[in-house]
């Protein structure tokens, strides 16, 4: 399902990641952390490590968006593995990356669909997700086909 | 689910010389585990949270003295918060909390006239 994705590395609870992008800008330590903000709720911050310093609002251009967006949703899978009555929250942190989540949403929601159910964010409010809507954020939660 | 994980855990990458490059990475991760990597997003979505428990409570108990709103909400959070953002947290349930009970007096005012 995931076609392209990078190796990735997790701590033993599977709530903090890292990988290493590789593109026309070099070597790029990308992080991933999910954490828990309210009981099965828990945010998705996503950015790249610079020797000690964490940037979420960083546009690398390192020409390998799929694949790091890959390696994201991979994570994710990883993650609820662990976490199965999980909710993940997706919060953009800015107007690029709301476009970009959107756009990936838009592209891939029957592939999600067909594993998470999906909500999209429009303020404070929430409703199934619509590929004709454009969203502040987005909830993903695991189906129960099991 | 079809995806089986696939990571490499961080101790596996500390035991790994030919990963030596990656370990200032594992040590930072583990040394910062206990606050947010990415408080902004994290804030935000505390923000979301509090504010539609606040809905909620209002809807059901419109008439719930302020301190007692404030002891809910503050009490489900986690417990990792620090000072500053408890502070506008808690000033920010006030807020969502007068605006509400402004705006249902207004309501009840227009429908009694």
């Amino acid at each position: 399902m995931i076609k392209e994705h990078y190796k990735y590395y997790a701590a033993k609870n599977k709530t903090f990641f890292f990988f290493e992008s590789f593109g026309v800008q070099g070597r790029i330590i990308k992080v991933v952390e999910i954490r828990e903000f309210e009981e099965n709720r828990w945010n998705l911050g996503f950015g790249d490590w610079n020797k000690g310093l964490i940037d979420d609002k960083i546009m690398t251009n390192n020409n390998d968006v799929v694949k790091v967006i890959g390696t994201v949703a991979k994570i994710a899978y990883d993650f609820f593995e662990n976490y199965p009555n999980a909710t993940i929250v997706i919060e953009p942190v800015d107007d690029k990356r709301k476009q970009l989540y959107n756009y990936v949403f838009q592209r891939h929601h029957k592939a999600i669909e067909s594993t998470f159910i999906i909500k999209g964010l429009i303020g404070d409010t929430e409703e199934l997700y619509s590929v004709e809507n454009f969203y502040d954020g987005f909830e993903i939660k695991r189906k129960f086909e099991l | 689910m079809k995806n089986k994980s696939t990571a490499i855990s961080f101790e596996d990458v500390l035991q790994n010389s030919e990963l030596s490059h990656l370990h200032e990475v594992v040590h930072f991760l583990e040394n910062t585990k206990n606050k947010p990597l990415f408080p902004q997003k994290y804030e935000t979505s505390i923000k979301i949270s509090v504010s539609k428990k606040v809905k909620a409570l209002f809807v059901e108990h419109p008439t719930m003295p302020l301190k007692n709103v404030i002891t809910v909400v503050v009490n489900s959070l986690p417990e990792t918060l620090n000072a500053d953002f408890l502070l506008s947290t808690t000033a920010f349930i006030i807020e969502n909390w007068e605006n509400l009970s402004q705006s249902s007096m207004v309501s009840k005012s227009y429908s009694t006239r």
